[in-house]
């Protein structure tokens, strides 16, 4: 046999080989460095980190308005945190309040004691990590408190909100960077989706709030779920919701919008009784068609079938408890919201509380998108006035005991009574705090030895004064 | 009647007897006078006086007219003709000149035939002619030219002339006679041989331009004619032999000469204004393309001869306007009327075009180019190779059109040289100013640039261009040498093709992967001396001893260390190649000659590495990385699939599908090939598989380094193959004729074919003049930053991130496929390209970028600003967005990461580059505010240090003159400079040494007790100097060693 038979078969099979490994090619996967979104939801960054900043985008700070905003530093670490408030009222220059906060203790910064505006908002920096930061937002409507951001970003997204008759709806956006920030707003109805001309290339200067009355760009309807996507830049939103009593609803609500779309979405509380309704607000801001399901997991363990909802693309749906009929009415619950196809989605809870109800007022959160063994709660503190609960949803699969601890002047305040709580699989447990302990103001870190979803509920308690607050914690790293 | 009385110097008895003449009635027949002009005439030339002494015609004269002939003619001309007139002139001044003569010497002649003295008329050859005259009313009238020797065989029958005067036949020379040419036409020309010419029309005309000596007179006359009004006509029925036997009697060289200046003279002569402002642009670039063709194929003197004609006619212009004005005079046609007669285009290139360029010996008729075809297809030439060379080098031209002379885009890997000084200073440093500085010794490149720009006497840009889009044809030159030894035309031709038609050098522009270009300018003479290193056929003539081993490897160290220079991995890439050659000469069976090659390969790269000491001992030293090696090519996987590398893509643009063409031309020879044409081509078919399989196992990231662009990497591999197509034609010529005829002949057809239509794509791309090279560059897009007020606030350092191939300069690695680099300005020069063997000090940055990426700062800012950071460009591409140049995404996490950053504020300049300028930056030097002092100067964690501190104010201390030295007035207190900490680095204010210490842990601090005119600057290591003046003897030695070589070979 000549040479030439070898060394064509040699180089054709060569040839062969290299294109047939080619068929099949990996997958090519696109660089990745650093995080997309910080975190889908506030959350405290490391005890080793460098710094922690903040944005409080709602507020306002005027006696004639009726505002006034604050911001609670909570600091879970065993390190007493330096840092600044920067008030933001649209002057060229914030306002810079320098500020400490003790180990685990905490701290309230009251705008007007720095500035005196109609609009107000917040950038706190501090020097480390194991920090969380809410604001609390009183109007002539009501008083709400919600957590700041720890970051911001070009997207944000919420899956409720109204522009009913008796209702006021106002965005909050903020831009605290050097740059200015271009975006636009889009919302879904149930009459499907509308872009207002007027809110599209919406700017926001740097380091200024802009505030938007959806109430006078949106159709009067009862659900609202609102998109921002920023063109450029970073921005972080708000909403205020609150209601003039003429629909028989009161109160304010102030939340923060939730950067990204999640698959899964958990809500640690969940009960309806005559005259209080609780609905879940699926929204799906993608262009494709969702398939979610809403699992409701009642206190006494049984595990109804799951509802599944369907949610068209830029669509919303809305479901009601009472409707739903997997859960009994009085029967406390949690509910967790999953996609089923992995298109992201955005979930929202709201309690809407007329009489007969015992307490009155309107909340809606949205849920939680991670689990975690420690919540910092930085606000509240059971008193007259105010009563506050604790729930904690145990989502996993194992048994986690949970201590209840309060952050007291440099000192871990382990509550009598709230140590060691048991919560086995898919159980919830709901606390009471002011039967432990009264003292305002008071923040409280959760630690579980499981991963869990924490929320804390504030009721406004007295004659005259409604409001329903119902937030989640802020997970620590 | 006419008169022929002797003329007065000739005596009564040079009067040859008269005889011969038929007995005619002489007052029917009007007067012709034969008039032969003669000078040295060989043997011949009694015949063809006998055979005007034949002559039917009844009232003849003859004319003899000896032009100063060395042995009188008078007696052989009475011995033949003793009725003939015999003048004697005393001197040779050409056919023309001496024919004129007969103006003064004959009187009532009707015709004048003018007659060479090597021509035989057949008997009624005149008759023919006088009464085609009259059947025509013809001025000039000229016969059918037969062969001497063959009269069977024709030579002219007419001719015609283009618009620049060159001849053009009106048969096939050689073709047989059998009257198919024997219609009485029009012609443009009589050629010479015999003319007959109307004498009062050659008496209106002054006879022959007396200043055409040899060559181009029939032309004149002719065309002269015409103008004036007469035919010329050509009567076939009158056949004439010629023996043509002037070119014995003149050398090549004076007849190209002659021909050149006389038609060019009859061209300014005849032609009016108008007609002669269209021509002479036209005759000017043929001549142009004619003499490029002549140096291009090693006839220098034909170029001097084509070019001297213009010259010559220059210096004679004032001969030209007389003339210009006797032709007015004369003048009853106009020149579009003359020139219906012209052939269209040009004659040269038609007659190129034929193969009938080059000399009568080498013309054949259609008849014989059908029974010579197989012979000529078959016989090795060079006419395909220099139309391979036209060709490619029009492509060439014509691609790079908007490249050549302008400034190239600063892209990849092709950033602007700095200036010579500056490069040999940045060589000699000892103190590397890359990324945040390092003391170590500095790449040779930078040495090599130095020298080569002193040499282009500080033309940097041309020196880039140079070295650039140099790079393209020094690798043609390169396949040409490589393919010298197989001695076929063809083979080179095709050889020169395929490797002209491979994309990699244009998407290497694209890309601006200078890199590539190097190898590509390279990869032939690498592989042509790892061919040659073993020394067998066809690189060694059969009995020729072999070269010896050292000067092989002296000879590739050399070439390997200059391309080391620039991307140190070559070193390892040739001894792959070289292995590559060995397995396939294992399969072809020549293994002892390709190891050879091996060994030498490994030579060279050992002495590339020792002629880079002491740089190479930088690289190879623990602690270096990996990036270092890659020199100025960025290091990175880039995946292509399998079907695009095997046409030569790279990613940059999928490649065509013709591209496919170019590996069938590269299979032929392993189907026809024999003997040393198999094992070749097994050899390159190998280095080509090798190169395949590398850029695939690159791109899928199987090894534990990335590698060079996959551009590169598929070099060695086209070379390869462009050779295997040269190999492809010799075995064509040497091996298909042992095969019947079968599949192998249509093999070889679809080869051949496949060489020319490999090409088309490249051909193609050429129409956009710059081979998709972007028409712009960062460096315009980020020019803000280097204006003076921007530089005046203090050195600021630019941070790219991105892509390492969108770099614009050599950086680290941040990710797998993500890298980093610090440029000193927006516009970073071919110092910057270099990265630093090892992390160092640049380490940090990598810290501060993974502290942002984790979430553990929103102040990144802070974090590069005792780093000297002032902005942070993340490029996607290498070129700004209206470019069109190929993006490479940045990481959706490290633009969310950069846009959190509270202290980074986002500049829009370019889609394809997101721009931050850095709110807390600080100069590199800078005058530390008094609550940063103890920070810097203290045990902390670098960034836990500066996370609280705002240096955004703090001012500059000094700003650099020069590299590695700056000025400025500093105030007492603490200068912080932000390069790496070394003994070398030294602040004098008002000439009083300042204190350095380490600041943050890498850095220096100088304390200045009183304030003052300070200057900073590094002072380089004794050491270093003789490590670097070792470094140049190491060169020398080596140039010297290879030049001697070189000597030793050709004497």
């Amino acid at each position: 046999m000549s040479r030439r038979i070898p060394a064509i078969v040699i180089i054709c099979g060569a040839l062969i080989a290299l294109v047939v490994a080619d068929l099949d090619p990996p997958t090519e996967e696109r660089p990745a460095f650093g995080l997309v979104t910080a975190s889908p939801m506030p959350s405290a960054d490391a005890t080793d980190a460098l710094s922690s900043t903040w944005f409080c985008a709602a507020g306002g700070a005027s006696e004639d308005e009726g505002t006034a905003v604050a911001v609670i530093v909570a600091n879970a670490s065993a390190t007493d945190r330096t840092g600044t408030v920067a008030w933001h009222t649209g002057a060229a220059v914030p306002t810079i309040i320098p500020i400490e906060v003790p180990a685990l203790g905490s701290v309230e910064v009251d705008a007007a004691d720095a500035v005196s505006a109609g609009v107000v908002s917040a950038v706190v920096e501090l020097d480390g990590g194991e920090v969380g930061v809410e604001h609390r937002l009183r109007t002539e409507r009501g008083i709400d408190v919600a957590p700041c951001a720890s970051s911001a970003s070009p997207t944000w997204y919420f899956a409720n909100g109204t522009t009913a008759r008796d209702a006021s709806q106002r965005l909050v956006l903020f831009n605290p960077f050097a740059d200015d920030a271009v975006v636009d707003l889009s919302f879904s109805t149930s009459e499907g989706r509308d872009e207002p001309a007027a809110l599209q290339g919406f700017p926001i200067p740097s380091g200024t709030t802009r505030v938007v009355e959806l109430t006078e760009v949106v159709r009067r309807r009862d659900v609202t779920a609102t998109s921002v996507v920023a063109r450029r830049g970073r921005i972080v939103v708000d909403r205020v919701q609150s209601f003039d009593g003429s629909e028989e609803r009161t109160g304010l609500a102030l939340t923060l919008g939730a950067p990204a779309p999640a698959e899964v979405w958990t809500f640690p509380e969940g009960y309806y009784t005559a005259g209080l309704t609780e609905r879940w607000h699926l929204y799906n801001p993608s262009d494709v068609e969702a398939l979610a399901s809403l699992e409701i997991t009642p206190g006494d363990g049984t595990l109804p079938e799951p509802v599944d909802l369907t949610i068209p693309p830029f669509g919303q749906v809305t479901v009601e408890a009472a409707e739903l009929g997997r859960v009994e009415p009085n029967v406390g619950h949690h509910s967790t919201v999953r996609s089923l196809d992995g298109v992201a989605i955005v979930a929202e809870r709201s309690l809407d509380a007329r009489a007969p109800a015992p307490r009155q007022g309107w909340a809606s959160a949205l849920g939680s998108p991670l689990t975690a063994r420690s919540w910092l709660l930085p606000a509240g503190g059971p008193s007259e006035e105010l009563d506050q609960y604790i729930v904690i949803a145990n989502t996993g699969a194992e048994p986690v005991t949970v201590d209840i601890v309060g952050l007291v002047g440099g000192q871990r305040l382990d509550i009598e009574g709230l140590q060691g709580l048991e919560l086995g699989p898919a159980e919830r447990q709901v606390v009471r705090l002011g039967n432990s302990i009264e003292r305002s103001p008071l923040s409280v870190l959760v630690e579980a030895s499981g991963p869990v979803v924490v929320e804390r509920n504030l009721y406004q308690v007295g004659p005259d004064v409604d409001g329903v607050s119902s937030v989640l914690g802020i997970p620590l790293a | 009647m006419a008169s022929l009385d002797p003329p007065p110097s000739q005596p009564e008895d040079q009067r040859a007897p008269s005889g011969g003449a038929a007995s005619v009635d002489l007052a029917q027949a009007p007067p012709v006078v034969a008039v032969v002009v003669t000078h040295d005439p060989g043997p011949w030339l009694e015949e063809a006086l006998a055979s005007l002494g034949a002559q039917d015609y009844p009232n003849l004269s003859v004319l003899v007219i000896d032009a100063d002939s060395t042995e009188p003619v008078l007696p052989r001309v009475a011995a033949v003709l003793p009725a003939a007139y015999v003048r004697r002139i005393p001197s040779n001044p050409g056919f023309g000149a001496a024919a004129n003569e007969v103006l003064e010497l004959v009187d009532g002649a009707s015709f004048y035939a003018m007659c060479h003295d090597d021509v035989r008329l057949d008997p009624d050859a005149l008759r023919q002619l006088v009464e085609e005259a009259f059947r025509s009313n013809a001025g000039v009238v000229g016969p059918k030219l037969v062969s001497w020797d063959a009269p069977a065989s024709l030579l002219q029958v007419g001719q015609s002339a283009d618009k620049t005067g060159v001849a053009s036949p009106l048969v096939e020379r050689e073709e047989l006679d059998q009257e198919q040419h024997d219609a009485v036409r029009d012609v443009f020309t009589i050629p010479g041989g015999c003319t007959l010419v109307r004498s009062d029309l050659f008496e209106v005309l002054h006879g022959y331009d007396p200043a055409i000596t040899f060559l181009g007179e029939d032309l004149d006359l002719c065309w002269r004619a015409q103008i004036a009004g007469a035919r010329v006509v050509v009567a076939p029925a009158a056949r004439v032999g010629h023996r043509e036997a002037l070119p014995g009697r003149r050398p090549v060289d004076d007849r190209r000469q002659l021909l050149a200046r006389h038609r060019l003279r009859t061209v300014l002569t005849c032609y009016g204004p108008f007609h002669l402002a269209r021509v002479l642009p036209w005759a000017a670039a043929l001549t142009l393309v004619e003499a490029a063709y002549a140096v291009v194929t090693g006839h220098t003197r034909q170029a001097g001869d084509v070019l001297g004609a213009w010259s010559w006619n220059l210096r004679r212009l004032g001969e030209v306007r007389v003339r210009r004005r006797a032709v007015r005079a004369s003048r009853s046609l106009p020149d579009g009327e003359v020139r219906r007669l012209q052939v269209r285009g040009s004659a040269r290139i038609n007659a190129y075009v034929r193969g009938e360029l080059g000399g009568v010996a080498q013309v054949r008729s259609l008849a014989g180019y059908g029974r010579e075809l197989t012979g000529s297809l078959t016989a090795s030439s060079r006419r395909p190779a220099v139309l391979a060379w036209l060709a490619v080098a029009f492509v060439l031209l014509v691609g790079s059109r908007d490249l050549l002379g302008e400034p190239l885009p600063a892209i990849g890997s092709i950033v602007p040289l700095s200036g010579p000084v500056d490069l040999l200073r940045s060589w000699s440093a000892g103190f590397r100013d890359a990324g945040l500085g390092a003391v170590a010794p500095s790449p040779t490149g930078f040495g090599l640039l130095g020298l080569a720009g002193i040499g282009a006497l500080g033309q940097m840009g041309g020196l880039q261009q140079l070295l650039v889009l140099g790079m393209v044809p020094l690798g043609l030159l390169g396949m040409w040498r490589l393919t010298r030894p197989l001695d076929s035309g063809r083979a080179r031709a095709a050889g020169l093709i395929v490797y002209a038609a491979v994309p990699l050098p244009y998407d290497a522009l694209a890309e601006g992967s200078w890199p590539t270009l190097l190898l590509y300018g390279a990869a032939p003479w690498i592989l042509a001396r790892l061919l040659a290193a073993g020394a067998e056929e066809p690189f060694l003539e059969p009995d020729a001893p072999r070269r010896p081993i050292w000067r092989s490897i002296a000879s590739l160290g050399l070439l390997v260390a200059l391309l080391g220079a620039f991307v140190p991995l070559l070193a390892l890439l040739v001894p792959l190649v070289s292995v590559a050659l060995l397995l396939g000469a294992v399969v072809g069976g020549r293994p002892a000659a390709a190891l050879r090659g091996v060994l030498v390969a490994l030579g060279a790269s050992v002495v590339a590495v020792i002629v880079h000491v002491p740089w190479s001992v930088d690289l190879l030293l623990p602690g270096s990385t990996w990036w270092g090696l890659g020199g100025i090519a960025a290091l990175a996987p880039d995946r292509v699939p399998v079907t695009e590398l095997l046409r030569f893509g790279s990613g940059t643009a999928a490649p065509s599908l013709l591209g496919w063409a170019t590996v069938a031309a590269a299979a032929l020879p392993l189907l026809i090939g024999k003997a040393w044409r198999l094992s070749l081509a097994v050899q390159v078919w190998s280095v080509a598989l090798g190169s395949w399989g590398l850029a695939y196992v690159a791109g899928l990231e199987l090894l534990p380094v990335p590698l060079p662009p996959v551009s590169l990497l598929l070099v060695p591999g086209a070379a390869g193959l462009a050779f295997a197509a040269a190999l492809g034609l010799v075995a064509f010529e040497q091996d298909l004729r042992g095969y019947r005829f079968g599949w192998r002949q249509v093999a070889s057809i679809v080869a051949g074919a496949a060489v020319f239509i490999g090409a088309l794509p490249t051909v193609l791309a050429a129409f956009d003049g710059r081979w998709s090279t972007p028409d712009a560059d960062f460096a315009g897009t980020l020019g803000f930053i280097d204006e003076p007020e921007a530089v005046v606030e203090g050195e600021g350092r630019v941070l790219w991130i991105g892509h390492p191939a969108s770099l614009p300069v050599g950086g680290q690695r941040l990710t797998d496929d993500l890298g980093f680099a610090l440029a000193s300005s927006g516009a970073p020069d071919i110092t910057e390209r270099w990265a630093l063997p090892g992390p160092g000090a640049t380490r940090l940055v990598v810290d501060a970028l993974e502290l942002a990426a984790a979430g553990r700062t929103d102040r990144l800012g802070r974090l590069l600003a005792p780093l000297g950071v002032r902005y942070l460009a993340l490029p996607s591409s290498v070129a700004p967005d209206r470019t069109g140049a190929a993006r490479r995404p940045i990481p959706d996490g490290l633009l969310a990461t950069t846009g959190r950053q509270l202290d980074l504020e986002a500049i829009d300049v370019d889609p394809a580059v997101s721009l931050y300028e850095n709110a807390a930056w600080a100069p590199v030097a800078v005058v530390l505010p008094e609550g940063a002092v103890d920070a810097f100067g203290g045990e902390r964690p670098i960034f836990e240090a500066v996370a609280p501190l705002d240096l955004a104010d703090a001012p500059a201390a000094v700003r650099p003159t020069r590299h590695l030295r700056a000025e400025g007035e500093v105030p007492a207190g603490t200068v912080y400079l932000a390069e790496a900490a070394a003994d070398g680095w030294e602040l004098r204010v008002d000439g009083e040494v300042a204190p350095r210490s380490q600041a943050l842990g890498w850095a220096s601090s100088f304390e200045v007790a009183e304030g003052g005119e300070a200057t900073l600057r590094y002072r380089t290591d004794p050491l270093h100097w003789l490590a670097v003046a070792a470094q140049l003897a190491l060169w020398s030695a080596l140039v010297v060693v290879v030049a001697t070589g070189r000597l030793r070979s050709r004497t």
